[in-house]
């Protein structure tokens, strides 16, 4: 009976899981369609593209060049037990760009973006605001999701492009003020290694990881349950999926993109 | 004028999670009349609202809006253009300033205007329910609670709609606020001369207002008529109604 008990228990989560999923996915194909139906809120689109992009450039550069930084001082300490030291600017090069810009960037976003998300839209559910958007003959969709939506996949890959030149710049200053490299080789070791694919596949996932956010960030706000702990759910929820994706999406795309 | 009334309710049925929430309910709002939705907490006052506003889905029944189904998708933004709502919380849009709020329909829809048009109009609105023109540039939440309130009511009448919907208008106003925004309803419906529909669990508020009045309990309609005929009737609840409230 235990054994049944349990097994009834799993089969309950999983359908949970199963109809979250299907949940999700017909919220996707719903935004696609309305996408495609319009109207368009360009002065919408702009405003969010103002506040999830530029206004995350601070935290993205502070954390890019602390990292690009530190990952010089490791590759260094590393590459000095088999006199390997000269590869710091190369790997701090492709490192950033590869892998740790884009999750960099796709996590910080994800706490700083997905939650804040969650969290307007799912107060603006709690006191009525969507209601009266649609009595207003305004589609919450297209006004609020997915201006949204599209701000993240358009900031994600720029700000991950900034996050990657910081990066190298924080390895670039602790290279030649720390472990006394020569500016210049450090600059032509960076370039003769870094290739045109390390920096877009980069991008290509930092356009993913924005859509997981936007997705995700709007989904949670949209079922946010009544009151001020559904809105603190919603909010945890969108910030903690987002990075479980985002973790699990880098590693599909890093096999797809460089596992050929 | 439309041979048809402005509203008509027929079977609406409401199930969540197969429980029942309405129940077959019917009803007509006729022109130039004014439907108080009375009730008890949790009688499916809003639901039913909600339901006529398409905002939630029917399990059963129609709605019609001067003739036309309007439980169907595609008959409900032309709907929706003749229709204003005051919400219980007020729904004021945070983020945008009091104008933008209350011509919020002009500025983000197809029916554009320019901002100094809007503005100008929405100021106009503002006066007419006993707002200053500072008002105008101010954000919801610089607003007392009455005034947020007047705030909607400008939002709902500004397109010049045919019905308006006020959910539980008096709710969290004081009793000298609550009195005056009543006021303000009796004044916009007796210009206007358009019909309206107010849900409220007050029965003061219902005979200051209706016109007409339903009883909903339960989630079934259990008794309607006009104002007049409230204290006639031998429904028992309808009695109870009067005298929890009446002094």
């Amino acid at each position: 009976m235990i054994i049944v008990s349990y097994i009834q228990k799993i089969g309950s989560i999983f359908r949970v899981f199963l109809s979250l999923l299907g949940r999700l996915v017909l919220f996707i194909l719903f935004n696609l369609k309305r996408l495609f139906s319009g109207p368009f809120y360009f002065k919408n689109f702009i405003y969010q593209l103002f506040s999830i992009g530029f206004l995350s450039l601070p935290v993205i550069g502070l954390t890019a060049i602390f990292t690009g930084a530190a990952l010089a001082l490791q590759i260094f300490s590393g590459g000095s037990r088999f006199n390997a030291e000269s590869v710091v600017p190369s790997i701090v090069a492709i490192g950033i760009t590869r892998e740790l810009g884009p999750v960099l960037c796709g996590l910080i976003m994800a706490g700083r973006v997905s939650s804040s998300i969650a969290a307007e839209i799912g107060t603006m559910k709690v006191t009525e605001q969507l209601d009266a958007l649609y009595t207003l003959n305004t589609n919450p969709y297209n006004f609020l999701i997915i201006p949204r939506i599209f701000a993240c996949v358009i900031s994600l890959p720029f700000l991950t492009l900034i996050g990657d030149l910081l990066g190298i710049w924080g390895g670039y200053l602790i290279g030649i003020s720390t472990l006394d490299f020569n500016s210049t080789n450090y600059l032509v070791n960076t370039l003769q290694y870094l290739q045109f694919e390390d920096i877009y596949s980069g991008l290509i996932k930092a356009a993913v990881f924005g859509f997981i956010i936007g997705i995700l960030g709007t989904f949670n706000g949209l079922n946010t349950s009544i009151g001020a702990k559904g809105v603190g759910r919603a909010t945890t929820n969108s910030v903690v999926w987002s990075s479980i994706l985002i973790l699990a999406s880098n590693y599909l795309l890093t096999e797809a993109l460089f596992n050929k | 004028m439309n041979q048809y009334p402005e509203i008509e309710v027929k079977n609406l049925t409401k199930n969540i999670n197969s429980k029942q929430i309405l129940t077959d309910i019917n009803f007509k709002l006729n022109h130039k009349s004014h439907l108080v939705i009375i009730g008890g907490s949790g009688a499916g006052k809003s639901m039913l609202i909600k339901c006529i506003l398409g905002l939630q889905s029917l399990s059963e029944g129609k709605v019609y809006f001067k003739g036309n189904n309007v439980s169907i998708k595609n008959e409900r933004p032309e709907f929706l253009k003749q229709i204003g709502v005051c919400f219980q919380g007020n729904a004021l849009f945070d983020s945008y300033k009091v104008w933008e709020n209350v011509a919020f329909e002009k500025i983000h829809t197809k029916q554009l205007m320019s901002r100094k048009i809007a503005r100008d109009n929405a100021v106009a609105k503002l006066l007419e329910v006993g707002l200053p023109t500072e008002t105008a540039d101010l954000y919801p939440f610089e607003l007392s609670g009455g005034m947020q309130k007047r705030v909607g009511i400008a939002r709902a009448i500004f397109s010049n709609p045919d019905i308006l919907f006020f959910d539980e208008p008096t709710t969290g106003l004081d009793p000298l606020m609550s009195r005056k925004i009543i006021a303000l309803i009796k004044e916009i419906m007796a210009s206007s001369m358009k019909s309206a529909i107010t849900i409220t669990h007050d029965i003061n508020l219902a005979l200051s207002l209706a016109s007409e009045i339903l009883l909903l309990h339960e989630g079934h309609v259990e008794w309607s008529g006009l104002k007049t005929q409230i204290f006639k009737t031998k429904s028992k609840l309808i009695k109870e109604f009067l005298k929890g409230t009446i002094k």
